[in-house]
């Protein structure tokens, strides 16, 4: 291109205008450049501004949510963990590897966190997610460089799959003994978890993020509240929480046992369904704001429970409604112990009939209602002869015995009838007669003649009778104590006047009671003041000579003169004067001997025993020193027994029989052949003598049967050496007779009746001197 | 729209036909800023349609071709200036499957403010893909020309692509190798 060339030039030139508008083109390009390049620093400036204010948002956010962050990357093998210590101002930074962690983890845990942390890296888990039981360093600010965490990694941490290299069942690297090992305050529970954030081009794991948080305290409410769901769960009583409209919204096993349903039928549905629930008026809340009372099992529930229902209600925080808990007790047990108690503090333990408490109780109901229209009468039974059986065939038996006439007490009973044992042989049964006629009515006869009915006893039949006395009353004039007084007064006539009869109660009767305590404290007094006397009934011998006697008591009382030893012997044993009255008869047994022996030293005296002296151990001592108070040989004072001694439950008779025969004494069986004679008493007892008892001397005399006994039992008690006194001897014939049988000694009205001591005294004085004369 | 494009663009017109075509069109197109393009910069879309029907003017060349040739032409200018986007694409068909996912994610970075048209794969055989085209400005030729940078860029001298209006305003795309 040439300068001169016009047309060149103006090419030139044009190029030149072009090339300067490009140049102007690009200078305009550069500056819009630079000022976009400085707009966009100034963006990214703020935007960096921006980013870290967000993060500290999130520590922020992090540390007030008590977390700490972890990011762990494949390549390095450990992890960096930024946490957020209570009081620091600042992120602590730290890092580690996993086998650190492990080595802190509680052997327990160390497992599970192992096998959460390989199938997290190997992608079968999503995210990791544990919980576990972690010894945090006791310094929190305590931290490890990054240098630091790689230099002590092991080979495993290279590998996804290999722990095999740490014992995680060891302590942890803090040295933890058993002992801290079962400290559950030197754990806290941690919950970790994480994220996968990085991957490879083969889309393996590289990185993960995540938080771990303490949790220990919402763990331990948690436990505590597992802890209370589990009692309520278990508890034995049923228990039940209800909204505020009565539905169940929770059961627990006891409910469910103690209705027979299945958990899911229980759920909302109302209490109402199952438990009869308690008006609000009736039951008042106690202090506790709790309610408590008795209730029960609705008519649909089969069979029905009496409950005890406790009510509590309560607001939970997270609820504007309140709910009650009720506790439901079944009182099935109960009841029926009370019940048995309350059977057993109104009733006779033995017959199951009522006792006097519950027997004054009906009285008392039903007196009120007593009218000529409806009269009522009241019964006292007493059988009679029980003592006896009693003795024979022992407590038991006679318990058995007593068991009996009660049912059939109860079987005759009336519709409207009542029967209680009144005490020992004593019933008292109450009814309204028939047609209202005490006359017409049939009761009083058929009680008498059922309790006679023969009953087997120990293979024996026993037939027992009964006095019995009635009481009619045809308005509410006296209260139950009289009335049953009225008609023990009754008893007491038919009793008297022979037994096994009725006896209807009229004016005046109550008055024999009245007499007889008084009868009983004039006796006591007499035995005190030693005023019975003792009269003597001389035995004699084949030669009618006086060998000896039988003291027997009498009494004449100031205020009804003479009283039959029958009529105040049982009076002393039934009214505790035993002892006293045995005490005298020693006492002048041994005194008479004293003074016999002064006119003849080989007269002996006989003094009756009662049973319950052979049960004294101390009896033979007793009579020792009784004996040496008179200056008297034992052998001169005669012992007489009955055959009931035997019969005496857990008695042991012959040790004291033996003990008394070794000091000297000699025994009699008294009245035998009544009662319940054995023949094994004279083959087993240390005897001295037989007394054969007056009725038997009287049959023998007229029948052949009887004599041949009677003969037999001589011979035999000769055999065994015993000698035999006959008793009751009132005939010429008899003694003719009893002589012919060589009988030894006699006793009866034919040679000598009871008599004062004086006159005996002066019988032997007579009898003395006649032989001296001869 | 990036300015990017229109560097590019101007740099094209200066390749294939003249630095003074450039000048001219650009005189012509009165622009406010005379056409100083930065490539970090946005300008609106309507003066590359400007750019565009200057140049068809100037040199007879109808749009769509202009369009699709810049397309071809801007694919290979990426691979120079932007060669860490292709990285692990080992195909074309790779490249195409991956348009949405993986290159407009980078790009995005780079550009925050970019509007790019959707990619999606319908189907694909080893011969065959099946992509729906989807933009608000219906650049179809360009996707062409980028498809066949794309083809060049890995190999292929014959690849046959043909297009179809869908009902939802999409463009299916069918390439075979």
């Amino acid at each position: 291109m040439s300068l001169s060339d016009p047309a060149a030039m103006t090419d030139n030139a044009a190029d030149v205008l072009r090339l300067q508008r490009r140049l102007e083109r690009e200078k305009a390009a550069r500056k819009q450049a630079e000022s976009l390049l400085m707009e966009k620093s100034l963006a990214l400036y703020e935007a960096l501004e921006l980013g870290k204010q967000d993060r500290n948002k999130l520590e922020l956010a992090v540390w007030a949510g008590n977390e700490s962050i972890w990011d762990w990357n494949s390549e390095e093998q450990i992890y960096e963990l930024m946490s957020y210590p209570a009081g620091a101002s600042n992120v602590v930074r730290t890092w580690g590897n996993t086998a650190q962690v492990v080595r802190r983890i509680h052997p327990v845990d160390r497992q599970n966190f192992i096998n959460n942390w390989q199938l997290f890296l190997s992608d079968v888990l999503d995210s990791l997610d544990v919980l576990l039981r972690y010894r945090l360093p006791s310094d929190p600010y305590r931290v490890q460089s990054k240098e630091q965490a790689m230099s002590c990694r092991e080979h495993h941490e290279l590998s996804h799959s290999g722990f095999e290299e740490i014992d995680i069942t060891a302590g942890t690297e803090a040295g933890q003994n058993s002992e801290l090992l079962e400290d559950d305050q030197a754990w806290r529970w941690l919950h970790w978890r994480g994220r996968i954030v990085e991957r490879d081009k083969h889309g393996s794991p590289t990185r993960a993020v995540g938080t771990v948080k303490d949790v220990t305290n919402y763990r331990r409410t948690q436990q505590s509240y597992l802890l209370m769901a589990q009692a309520f769960a278990n508890s034995r009583d049923a228990m039940v929480i209800c909204d505020q409209h009565g539905r169940i919204r929770e059961a627990n096993q006891g409910f469910h046992s103690m209705f027979r349903i299945t958990p899911a039928s229980a759920n909302g549905e109302s209490l109402a369904e199952f438990v009869v629930m308690p008006e609000q008026q009736i039951c008042q809340p106690n202090s506790n704001h709790s309610v408590t009372c008795e209730t029960q099992s609705t008519d649909t529930i089969n069979p029905q429970l009496p409950l005890e229902i406790s009510l509590n209600h309560f607001q939970p925080e997270d609820s504007s409604q309140p709910f009650s808990i009720v506790t439901l007790r079944d009182l099935t047990e109960r009841k029926r112990s009370e019940a048995t108690l309350m059977h057993m503090a109104s009733h006779d333990g033995l017959t199951d009939l009522p006792n006097r408490g519950t027997l004054h109780e009906h009285l008392e109901s039903i007196l009120p209602r007593v009218s000529v229209q409806q009269p009522l009468a009241v019964m006292f039974i007493d059988l009679d002869g029980f003592k006896a059986v009693n003795d024979e065939f022992g407590h038991i038996a006679a318990d058995m015995l007593l068991i009996s006439q009660a049912r059939r007490l109860k079987r005759l009973l009336p519709e409207n009838g009542f029967v209680a044992r009144w005490g020992g042989d004593e019933f008292v049964m109450v009814w309204r007669p028939q047609s209202g006629n005490l006359n017409h009515d049939h009761l009083p006869s058929h009680v008498l003649h059922s309790i006679r009915e023969p009953l087997g006893l120990n293979g024996a039949s026993i037939r027992l009778s009964a006095s019995i006395g009635i009481v009619e009353v045809t308005g509410p004039t006296l209260d139950a104590n009289e009335l049953i007084r009225c008609a023990d007064s009754a008893m007491y006539e038919a009793k008297s006047q022979g037994r096994n009869r009725i006896q209807v109660y009229s004016q005046g009767m109550g008055k024999s009671d009245q007499h007889r305590a008084s009868l009983i404290s004039e006796l006591s007094l007499a035995i005190e003041q030693d005023r019975i006397t003792f009269f003597v009934q001389p035995k004699f011998d084949a030669n009618q000579r006086i060998i000896g006697g039988e003291m027997l008591a009498r009494w004449t009382s100031d205020s009804v003169g003479f009283v039959s030893p029958s009529d105040f012997i049982p009076m002393i044993e039934q009214n505790g004067l035993n002892a006293a009255f045995a005490e005298a008869v020693m006492r002048n047994g041994c005194r008479y001997v004293r003074q016999a022996r002064q006119t003849d030293p080989t007269i002996s005296i006989a003094i009756n025993l009662s049973g319950w002296q052979l049960l004294d151990t101390s009896l033979p001592e007793k009579l020792r020193v009784h004996c040496e108070n008179e200056g008297i040989p034992c052998e001169a004072l005669e012992l007489e027994i009955t055959e009931s001694v035997f019969l005496q439950p857990d008695s042991d008779p012959v040790s004291i029989m033996n003990r008394l025969r070794k000091r000297g004494f000699r025994i009699a069986i008294d009245d035998f052949g009544t009662g319940y004679s054995s023949l094994s008493y004279l083959r087993d007892m240390p005897l001295d003598t037989v007394k054969i008892d007056r009725s038997f001397v009287i049959d023998a005399d007229a029948n052949e049967r009887a004599h041949k006994i009677l003969s037999a039992i001589v011979a035999m008690s000769h055999q065994l050496d015993m000698k035999v006194v006959a008793e009751g001897v009132e005939t010429k014939d008899q003694w003719q007779l009893l002589r012919d049988l060589d009988v030894e000694i006699y006793q009866g009205f034919l040679f000598g009746r009871p008599m004062p001591f004086d006159d005996f005294l002066q019988l032997l004085r007579q009898q003395s001197t006649l032989k001296s004369e001869v | 729209m990036l300015g990017m494009i229109f560097t590019e663009m101007v740099e094209m017109i200066e390749q294939t036909f003249s630095p003074e075509l450039v000048d001219e069109i650009l005189d012509e197109a009165n622009l406010e800023h005379g056409g100083a393009y930065t490539a970090v910069g946005y300008y609106p879309f309507e003066e590359v349609v400007t750019l565009v029907t200057l140049l068809s003017e100037k040199t007879g060349t109808p749009v769509p071709d202009l369009i699709q040739a810049f397309g071809s032409y801007l694919f290979s200018s990426f691979t120079r200036t932007h060669a860490q986007l292709l990285t692990n694409k080992h195909s074309l068909f790779d490249l195409l499957d991956t348009l949405d996912g993986d290159i407009h994610k980078e790009v995005y970075k780079l550009y925050p403010d970019a509007t790019l048209p959707k990619f999606h794969v319908v189907s694909k055989t080893d011969n065959e893909l099946l992509m729906e085209y989807r933009s608000e400005r219906n650049l179809q030729p360009l996707a062409l020309g980028l498809i066949e940078g794309a083809a060049n860029y890995f190999g292929h001298d014959s690849v046959q692509v043909s297009q179809q209006q869908l009902d939802d305003g999409a463009t299916l795309f069918r390439v075979a190798l």
